[in-house]
């Protein structure tokens, strides 16, 4: 049996003072239920994917789903970190695989500027360890600066060509209404902003955000009756890394992606060279270099010089919605928002930034730094 | 040989700190291995565990093996103290609670013996590179809490500094563990107490004065007692001199965090009969001498990271009281405070504090040649009823060169058994 998304929505990213979660939850599942057509009652269940700990409503699924109007179906949450909704799709693959439930929303939602930037880096950071890191104010953007550093060191990457990565991003964010950002950046401008913890740059970081997103995902038969465009889930990987970088073997590649990809591909019975675009967990520009890496785009250590193929036209299109680094990073909802930026691509209906005739498409969401990924690959 | 001690310092009562304010448990000294831990710590070796079976070390410590799931072979494992930097950053954007620290670096350490550790190096990341060699020291503070310390370079007195720590536990409270502090005027009476208890205390002392002879001594007493000293020649009355010292001390030790104005002269003379020459070498010393250190050790304090230090300056009570013949001292003294004040507000920015210490009759050998009528007459004016001993005055400048009185600057502790309340 083959599992088909039908349906996808996507709320504005940036920040959002002017919904509650609830409200905030409803916008793309609004959106994602009238693209499939389908009625409330027929999703069977939901998974929530977010990230709790920065939000005041605490255990978020049971008051989305009221709102939502999914009483009295069964809903529960899943959390890894900045993956959480990749996790949930997950999730809901297996449920339907498993003929558990046919139908299952799938809603990334995450409120994170309810806390101002420095409690949120304290929240964020205690994803790290607790007990031999954060002790000493350790943030993501200092963990992503370590690993630049060491490819930098390693492979001679320069602060250059991470600002390319960043001015891309930023180019394709410009076209995307539902992006945080829309303006375009030069690398001087990289180059120029202040330093968030080094070598990182303001605009080497994507920006803590609210914002939300959902699929509805149906087992083969249901997507075939009511799509004329499903489209297909092709290969799930997921893995693990140590989550403290004291046993971590290796700091300027996240050997978790490289096992969920290979899984991923393996599944899909593909390679890298198959995937016609890709959304990639660029939470700072290190992370979209060590990407192209990770999933097999380029050689180790030739991320880098990457950057150019990224482009449409180029070998593989990344990140052509603006990423995270354009469209902001509300954690729980950003699994979600990459999997709805391919499966525009994949239907036709990108608009502007479409990769013409794109058929195979990939996803990479990181959770934490590195201690959780997953890897989807989905076609038409 | 260059020592390059405490230049990467991840400074623990700054780790116990943040646990509390944090919240965090201290999992090292809780948690399942933690009293084995400290254990073998305070016998001056340590850290991390090993399963013996399958011969994996840990650092961190695990009470189960990876391998095995077992504890039943987990022990303690004696700290090699050498490593290199893995990766680094220097964090200009921090979490809350670590605002005041901001800018500090993280250093990942992998140690040779297997493992890895996080860290702060100090002063930030500067010619810092991956691959550079350091060393690590685990410590004991506040009796209970494990602290790293990562030293950079490979000193081969690596196994005299575990020797020390295990020492200082015992006969201090190692309130100024790994500071370096310069004193003045060290080489005998008050100044001589304060770099001795420094050094009981953990620090890195500089032993300052005119007499190559008496901070030799002074620093020979520290280092048998298994402290670190150093005797530098300085005339703080001679601005060329003072520069000397600061280059000399960033030299040896790479930062200076504690500085302490003791050196004074008094010379008596009614106003009457105060030669030109004597009133200008008295504030010479006194007050120019107290400006010279501070304003030779500025350029260190403002580029310091993470910022801090502490500056501590002697008054007298007789500024505040006037003294018979006493009229240049007295006024050089009461300069000081004035200075003292200046320099709080200059400094606040720098997370520097400068305090004042008011002494008041103590037993030195400067007072030593008063008249006996006099020395009973003052100390019947004493509410304690004794006179004060070096030692009395070295606790005071302790606490205000220790985290105790890190909300405390520009104000004057006075040391005086009640004389002149
Ligand atoms: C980098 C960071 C610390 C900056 O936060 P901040 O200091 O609070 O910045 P501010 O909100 O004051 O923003 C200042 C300006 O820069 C803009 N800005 C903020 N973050 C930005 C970013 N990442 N990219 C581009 N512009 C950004 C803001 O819109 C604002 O512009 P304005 O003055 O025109 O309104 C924050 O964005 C951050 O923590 N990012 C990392 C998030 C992260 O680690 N996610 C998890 C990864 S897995």
């Amino acid at each position: 049996m083959k599992i088909g998304i039908v349906g996808i929505g996507h709320s504005k990213f940036g920040r959002r003072d002017d919904v509650t979660v609830q409200e905030l939850a409803f916008e793309p599942f609004v959106e994602a239920l009238i693209d499939s057509g389908l009625q409330r009652e027929e999703i069977d269940a939901t998974i929530i994917g977010a990230s709790p700990v920065y939000m005041t409503q605490r255990s978020i699924a049971g008051p989305v789903t009221e709102y939502l109007g999914l009483n009295p179906q069964p809903v529960w949450l899943t959390e890894a970190a900045c993956s959480s909704s990749a996790s949930a799709l997950r999730t809901a693959y297996a449920l339907i695989k498993s003929k558990m439930h046919n139908t299952v929303l799938v809603l990334g939602v995450q409120k994170m500027l309810e806390n101002p930037t420095s409690e949120i880096l304290k929240i964020m950071g205690r994803t790290g360890d607790v007990q031999w890191e954060a002790p000493y104010g350790t943030t993501f953007a200092n963990y992503y600066a370590m690993y630049a550093n060491a490819h930098m060191t390693k492979y001679g990457t320069l602060s250059e060509q991470l600002a390319e990565v960043a001015v891309k991003n930023h180019y394709y964010g410009s076209k995307n209404r539902k992006a945080m950002f829309q303006k375009e950046i030069t690398v001087e401008k990289v180059l120029e902003s202040r330093i968030i913890s080094s070598p990182l740059h303001l605009y080497d970081c994507c920006a803590n955000a609210d914002g939300s997103a959902a699929l509805i995902v149906s087992n083969e038969e249901i997507s075939k009756k009511i799509s004329d465009t499903p489209i297909w889930v092709e290969g799930l990987g997921a893995a693990t890394a140590p989550f403290s970088l004291l046993t971590r073997p290796e700091l300027s590649t996240l050997t978790s992606a490289v096992e969920a990809s290979q899984a991923a591909y393996t599944q899909a019975k593909i390679d890298p060279t198959n995937i016609d675009v890709a959304e990639v967990h660029d939470c700072f520009t290190i992370a979209e270099i060590m990407a192209y890496e990770d999933l097999g785009f380029t050689e180790r250590g030739k991320g880098g010089e990457f950057v150019e193929n990224a482009y449409i036209g180029g070998k593989v299109p990344i990140n052509v919605d603006g990423g995270l680094k354009a469209k902001g990073h509300p954690v729980g909802a950003t699994g979600c928002s990459q999997v709805v930026g391919i499966v525009q691509q994949l239907r036709g209906e990108a608009g502007q930034c479409q990769v013409d005739g794109a058929e195979k498409g990939l996803t990479h969401n990181v959770g934490g730094h590195g201690q959780y990924c997953l890897v989807h690959v989905f076609s038409r | 040989m260059l020592v390059v001690m405490a230049s990467i310092v991840s400074s623990m009562s700054f780790r116990g700190e943040v646990m509390k304010q944090f919240g965090y448990r201290d999992y090292i000294s809780q948690s399942k291995v933690g009293v084995q831990l400290l254990k073998s710590l305070k016998e001056g070796k340590l850290e991390g565990t090993q399963c013996t079976k399958c011969n994996i070390p840990y650092y961190p410590p695990r009470a189960y093996c990876r391998e095995c799931l077992s504890d039943g072979n987990i022990i303690g494992l004696i700290f090699s103290g050498k490593g290199t930097i893995l990766s680094f950053s220097e964090v200009q954007v921090p979490p809350a609670g670590f605002e005041r620290f901001a800018p500090y670096t993280v250093c990942i350490v992998e140690l040779d013996e297997g493992g890895r550790l996080v860290g702060w190096i100090d002063p930030g990341s500067q010619s810092l590179k991956i691959g550079d060699k350091v060393q690590v020291k685990p410590e004991v503070i506040e009796g209970d809490r494990v602290v790293y310390k990562i030293t950079r370079g490979t000193s081969p007195d690596v196994d005299v500094k575990a020797e020390k720590v295990a020492q200082n536990l015992v006969t201090g409270s190692n309130k100024l563990q790994g500071k370096v502090a310069i004193i003045t005027g060290a080489g005998k009476g008050i100044g001589r107490e304060i770099a001795l208890k420094y050094a009981r205390e953990g620090a890195m002392v500089i032993v300052a004065a005119r007499t190559l002879s008496d901070i030799e001594t002074v620093a020979k007493e520290i280092k048998q007692s298994g402290g670190e000293a150093t005797p530098i020649i300085c005339d703080v009355g001679n601005v060329e001199s003072v520069q000397q010292l600061i280059m000399k001390t960033l030299e040896k030790y790479e930062t200076i965090d504690i500085l302490v104005n003791n050196a004074g002269i008094s010379k008596s003379a009614l106003i009457s009969k105060m030669t030109d020459d004597l009133w200008n070498s008295v504030i010479n010393v006194n007050l120019k001498g107290t400006f010279n250190c501070i304003r030779a050790v500025i350029p260190h304090f403002s580029t310091k990271r993470p910022l801090g230090g502490k500056i501590i300056n002697f008054t007298s009570t007789a500024a505040k009281y006037g003294n018979v013949g006493q009229s240049a001292y007295s006024a050089s003294k009461w300069g000081v405070i004035a200075l003292s004040k200046s320099a709080a507000r200059e400094l606040a920015t720098y997370k520097v504090n400068v305090n004042c210490i008011m002494p008041g009759y103590i037993e030195t050998a400067m007072t030593a040649d008063t008249p006996s009528v006099y020395k009973e007459q003052t100390i019947a004016q004493i509410p304690q009823m004794r006179i004060g001993y070096p030692e009395d005055v070295a606790k005071v400048a302790v606490f205000l060169a220790s985290s105790d009185s890190d909300y405390m600057t520009g104000s004057i502790l006075q040391v005086d058994g009640g004389l002149r309340m």
